[in-house]
């Protein structure tokens, strides 16, 4: 089968076109939105297609022949970007699409009991957790009078070689700036990317899943401690390198949530059509004022007792306090998905890479 | 025999290539060297009417033209190539062929032999050819030149350079990362940088080994291994896939130096034993006791640095600081890595597929 996959120099898009490629399990056309995003796809010798993801026509240009697509690419607005994508596979004629979704969905910290056919929360944690159910909702829309297929993926945690997750754990410890909220207690639904790229793989031939949403995630039941063990371990360091703190409340001041109007105004379809119109200096005063409404400060008097204060996500706030493991039991059922790399023979991939990528490991 | 320039009247540039480092580096910089009367863009050349439209706004008064075969030279002080490599070598000769001095992009050439017939002619012509190996003219380097020589620190033991990050230039084609139009990855576009400042400050190393993870197509990533008399180890990683530590790190007998990509005019002094890292500013002193201290340059005027140097040299002031005759070496050296380049190790990669990424890097595919 010959499939194509946006995003393509991503963290998962990448080792979708790497295992597919290497292992001969499917033709790929990887597919990336600037020349400068060529640099993973190149180093085989396979074409790259550089095209804008979030335009129709270059898009169905770049996917014609392709009997399916992997969609694994993110971008604003996003939901311009699933309208394009969907609308491309369909002139194109491709067959099945393979969405990238997430767990977030249901937000960073889900009820527990939570499945695939539970009701999305009524106020989504995130800007981000707004922008995948939007989306989500967008290709269900398109699908009910487009031809191609639709499968969702809902993976939580992925990690593994340049997995943001991994890299920016790393970095936090090196820097003094890692943290466990609850003593790392809560669950991480992680999964392997390697494991990922399997239910991709039998996301794009099973029978019987056309709109079906699937949770990915490990075998394991894995704590936030478990997940940050195998990486200090690999820096000579212990659980004493933690900073250990209080789940935080992030307060919604009106400056943020003007920013959040602000920011979804733009992203309508009418804020699209006419920016083309708007003058360059207004665009920027515009993204310099969005600049610095994104940041806030840490509070003085922590900024005073500290060169660097703790920088507490909030994303991670969330996540840290998870009670719940997702299931894979749909997966399992409907796509005879099973995780093929154990946690821990992830967590060792993962650290090997850091070595890779030239940090200082030192077991 | 090269044209005389009048010292007094700017010098009249053709610019060739108007891509990302024309826009970013040169055009700034000759903007500032037209402001001081030293230069003047008279030619812009590029095959892309958007990409020469950018630089046309820049510099109004220069005539356009999409091939430089195409320009009349006759009133040209000097040709910048900042084309794609593989238009170097054809561009070089042209112009020192009609005796027109050359400041030529690294890399030089696609590949030595290139090289070499540039070198040729701009000996034959007695036309200089310059090549921009811009970081030569960092203070940083210029310092750390100074102490490999000097000893100041006592001998050096090891090495270590990481660099490299994540690809973000602003590229308007996939040259850079198609075999048909470069012949390297990550090592020959940046990392000639790197093996241009090595083998200027310790020469050649005794022995070496090279690995990278290009399976068929161009690397990402790759490490070389160095060894220099008297046991000194150097390892290079570069990478234009993940950020690394930008840093390049020399233990000496006395102390450790720690040089930061980008910081132009920045040196660390790690001196074991004691609780804190020294970092600063390289300055110049203007007094005995250096009380008095003037500011050296940054990455942008040490770009400027290397054009004045050029400029100076065609006016006979002073000789040019990165001939072609001196490039060509970091040229060789990398042909020689390929030469005996070997997969990295990729532990992620499952048994399968380690198997047919040997076969694609060993051509077997």
């Amino acid at each position: 089968m010959t499939v194509a996959i946006t995003g393509a120099s991503g963290f998962v898009g990448n080792r979708v076109v790497e295992k597919f490629y290497l292992a001969g399990l499917h033709d790929v056309v990887p597919l990336v939105p600037r020349y400068s995003s060529l640099t993973l796809p190149a180093r085989f010798p396979i074409s790259a297609k550089v095209c804008d993801h979030f335009e129709v026509e270059p898009l169905t240009r770049a996917i014609e022949g392709c009997e399916a697509v992997v969609h694994a690419a993110f971008g604003s607005p996003l939901s311009k970007m699933t309208k394009a994508i969907y609308r491309a596979c369909v002139n194109a004629g491709v067959k099945r699409l393979v969405v990238l979704s997430s767990a977030s969905v249901y937000n960073q910290n889900p009820a527990m009991g939570t499945t695939e056919e539970s009701p999305l929360p009524a106020q989504p944690a995130t800007r981000y957790n707004a922008n995948k159910i939007a989306s989500d909702r967008i290709f269900k829309s398109l699908r009910a009078t487009g031809k191609t297929e639709i499968v969702f993926l809902m993976p939580g945690i992925v990690y593994g070689p340049r997995s943001q997750w991994i890299a920016n754990l790393a970095d936090q410890i090196l820097r003094g700036q890692a943290y466990l909220i609850k003593e790392g207690t809560g669950i991480c639904n992680a999964v392997y990317i390697d494991n990922l790229v399997e239910a991709i793989r039998l996301a794009l031939v099973s029978n019987g899943v056309d709109g079906e949403a699937f949770f990915v995630s490990d075998a394991e039941i894995v704590s936030w401690h478990e997940f940050y063990e195998p990486i200090l371990a690999a820096f000579g360091k212990t659980f004493a390198a933690i900073n250990y703190i209080e789940p935080r409340v992030f307060s919604s001041s009106a400056m943020k949530r003007a920013r959040v109007w602000v920011l979804e105004t733009a992203e309508t379809p009418f804020a699209q059509r006419i920016k083309p119109l708007v003058p360059f200096a207004l665009k920027k005063i515009y993204k310099g004022a969005m600049s610095l409404s994104a940041n806030e400060g840490p509070p003085v008097n922590s900024a005073l007792l500290h060169p660097e204060s703790l920088q507490v996500a909030q994303d991670m706030n969330l996540l840290q306090q998870c009670e719940y493991k997702l299931p894979n039991s749909k997966a399992e059922k409907l796509l005879e998905y099973r995780p093929q790399v154990s946690f821990l023979e992830g967590m060792r991939k993962s650290v090997e890479w850091l070595r890779f990528a030239g940090y200082p490991v030192v077991s | 025999m090269v044209k005389s320039i009048e010292n007094t009247l700017p010098a009249r540039i053709a610019l060739v290539g108007c891509g990302a480092v024309s826009e970013t580096l040169y055009a700034p910089v000759l903007q500032a060297l037209e402001s001081e009367q030293l230069a003047r863009v008279a030619t812009l050349v590029d095959p892309s009417k958007p990409q020469r439209r950018r630089l046309e706004q820049i510099f109004p008064d220069a005539h356009s033209h999409d091939d430089l075969t195409h320009c009349d030279l006759t009133n040209l002080d000097l040709v910048i190539i900042a084309s794609p490599p593989r238009f170097h070598a054809d561009q070089t000769i042209f112009a020192l062929e009609k005796s027109v001095p050359v400041l030529c992009e690294k890399p030089m050439a696609q590949d030595s032999v290139q090289a070499q017939k540039m070198v040729e002619v701009s000996h034959q012509t007695k036309t200089p050819l310059a090549i921009g190996h811009f970081r030569r003219f960092f203070p940083a380097s210029k310092m750390l030149k100074a102490v490999f020589e000097q000893k100041s620190f006592g001998e050096l033991l090891n090495f270590s350079v990481q660099e490299g990050g994540k690809f973000a230039w602003g590229v308007a084609s996939a040259a850079l990362f198609s075999r048909d139009s470069t012949p390297g990855g990550v090592l020959y576009d940046s990392g000639i940088h790197v093996i241009d400042l090595l083998l200027w400050w310790l020469g050649k190393p005794e022995d070496f080994t090279y690995e990278d993870d290009a399976m068929g197509g161009l690397e990402a990533n790759c490490l070389l291994e160095m060894t220099y008399p008297g046991g000194v180890r150097g390892m290079v990683r570069l990478s234009r896939d993940w950020s690394t530590q930008n840093r390049y790190l020399f233990s000496f007998e006395r102390g450790t130096l720690l040089f930061e990509v980008g910081q132009a005019n920045k040196l660390n002094l790690v001196i074991d034993g004691l609780p804190y890292i020294l970092g600063g500013e390289l300055m110049k002193s203007n007094s005995p006791d250096g009380t008095i201290r003037l500011p050296t340059q940054t990455t942008l005027q040490s770009f400027g640095e290397q054009l004045r140097n050029v400029l100076r040299s065609i006016k006979g002031k002073e000789s040019l600081m990165v001939p072609g005759d001196e490039a060509i070496h970091s040229l060789r050296f990398i042909e020689e890595c390929y030469r005996r380049r070997r997969l990295m190790e990729m532990p992620w990669l499952t048994d399968d597929e380690r198997c047919t990424a040997q076969q694609l890097a060993r051509g077997a595919r």
